[in-house]
């Protein structure tokens, strides 16, 4: 058996990662098709403010850090509805939880060597606990998309369309920024705050080189999120780098091939 | 038949103190086709939206199939094709087949799958607008005839009782409008449906639509619109004629 799989902080990290790879895409499918890609960064960093929080008041991080980003994303959803511009609501909200771990941050110096686990990832602190809960957590954002897949799809193409066919719009954007906020922090522990938004991206912009409807695209990223997550720990494990930013960079080089092979494809047609 | 389909009382609607509509009275029975005609900012997009409930009037009384608005739960009765069903992305990974099935989720409901039964009526919506040998094809790759022809397709299937179109011949060639117009008839006649069509442009208004009513601000029912409006250009003759004039 391959040395990588006989250690147990490694075998956590795949089971983990994967489930990562597999809800990333599907939230990523349906905000990234709504112009909503800025909202994973926002929530991420709302989370590291729960973080903070965490760590300060000493309850569990990964929780307070869900409390804080599902509250927040239900905030954001708010805004955007009283007209305030998207794009300027997730950035005020960004704002307040950054604001909120720099603050602790400088309060209480100690546990800055904790918060910067959460900053990059930290595939070594992942407990049988922490596993738990983000298996939870991934299997409830899961089956609330498969659940709601028929709805989430209708909104994402047209959402006027959606509203006049007497589909409950509102209440659906808000469980998807709710979705969204689960997701981020499934996968703080792996992928670290700064990058989480990438996973839920460049999968997606991925699969849109080449898939030609909805569940194809869905299916593809999940595939490509999955061999970017799972090549990515590997190379992390042999050349001893950040797990988080290899499973990016996989996840970066892979679009670039497709890229450069759909291109190429088209030339030749 | 004369059961009233739309039935609007009085019904004005005002933005930050702008009056868009004014006590707007509309009667629309089963089996009318009716053309709604009016000038640039008339109101017609918001009178379709206050029909549909996306947005309240500030004051005045709607019923839809005989129930107030307020109540009213069977959207699935009506079938919407937004103006410019061609503004979305083109490069959404959307298939035809799956744009046509989303007429069928608001008659599903939430936490159902589509059934064998739903896939019959997507088919028949797809045969019916012509466009079955495109279902696997990318929504974005198709024309802007075939593309609002999907989306009439999608409306169908929630097998509707009604049908309100916004502006829907826009940026479709006079060729294409005579086909698109033969075959709302077709639908008006054979499948009896209602149909609620809106354009501000008179040379589209084709003799085949049943009833004309003008708007701007105010409702004119049964109007000419070269009066209305100061001009008449081509094709209005037709609608004089119409009227028996």
């Amino acid at each position: 058996m391959l040395e990588i799989f006989q250690y147990g902080f490694m075998q956590r990290a795949l089971v983990a990662g994967v489930m990562i790879a597999i809800v990333c895409s599907a939230i990523g499918t349906f905000i990234v098709l709504k112009r909503l890609s800025m909202i994973g960064d926002g929530l991420s960093h709302i989370a590291l403010g729960g973080v903070a929080l965490g760590l300060f008041l000493n309850v569990y991080p990964v929780l307070s850090a869900l409390v804080f980003s599902v509250l927040s994303a239900v905030g954001i959803n708010r805004l955007r509805g009283a007209k305030i511009f998207g794009d300027l609501a997730i950035a005020i909200f960004f704002s307040a939880g950054l604001a909120v771990a720099v603050v602790l941050l400088s309060l209480a110096r100690g546990f800055t060597v904790d918060l910067f686990s959460y900053l990059f990832g930290s595939i070594l602190t992942v407990n049988e606990t922490d596993l738990e809960v983000m298996l939870g957590m991934g299997i409830f954002t899961l089956a609330a998309v498969v659940i709601f897949y028929k709805e989430l799809f209708y909104i994402t193409f047209d959402e006027v369309a959606a509203k006049a066919s007497g589909i409950p719009v509102e209440k659906l954007n808000t469980l998807l920024v709710v979705l969204t906020a689960i997701t981020v922090v499934v996968s703080l522990k792996i992928v670290g705050i700064l990058l989480v938004s990438s996973l839920l991206v460049v999968p997606v912009a991925t699969s849109l080189q080449i898939a030609r409807n909805f569940r194809e695209t869905i299916l593809s990223s999940m595939v490509f999120a999955i061999f970017s997550v799972v090549a990515g720990l590997i190379f992390s494990f042999y050349f001893n780098l950040a797990a988080g930013g290899a499973i990016v960079f996989t996840s970066v080089i892979t679009f670039s091939i497709v890229m450069i092979y759909k291109k190429s494809r088209r030339k030749v047609y | 038949m004369d059961e009233n389909i739309i039935e609007m009382t009085g019904v004005s609607f005002r933005l930050d103190g702008l009056r868009i509509l004014e006590d707007i009275n509309l009667e629309i029975k089963r089996g009318d086709f009716l053309g709604i005609i009016g000038p640039n900012g008339a109101g017609k997009t918001t009178l379709l939206k206050i029909m549909l409930n996306l947005i309240k009037p500030t004051s005045g009384e709607i019923k839809l199939f005989g129930e107030d608005i307020r109540r009213f739960k069977d959207w699935y009765k009506i079938g919407y094709i937004p103006q410019h069903a061609l503004r979305f992305d083109p490069n959404f990974p959307a298939s035809v087949f799956e744009v046509v099935s989303m007429g069928r989720f608001s008659k599903k409901g939430l936490f159902k799958k589509l059934g064998k039964e739903d896939l019959q009526v997507i088919n028949d919506a797809l045969e019916t607008v012509g466009m079955n040998e495109y279902r696997n094809r990318r929504i974005g790759e198709l024309s802007g005839g075939q593309q609002q022809r999907v989306f009439i397709a999608r409306a169908l299937a929630s097998q509707p009782e009604l049908l309100i179109l916004d502006e829907p011949t826009v940026g479709v060639d006079i060729a294409g409008q005579k086909e698109f117009y033969d075959f709302l008839e077709k639908l008006n006649h054979e499948k009896k449906i209602t149909l609620v069509l809106v354009t501000h442009d008179i040379g589209n208004i084709s003799s085949r639509i049943g009833k004309l009513a003008c708007i701007n601000k105010k409702m004119f029912p049964d109007c000419h619109p070269e009066e209305l409006f100061g001009y008449a250009p081509e094709g209005m003759k037709f609608v004089h004629h119409l009227h028996g004039d």
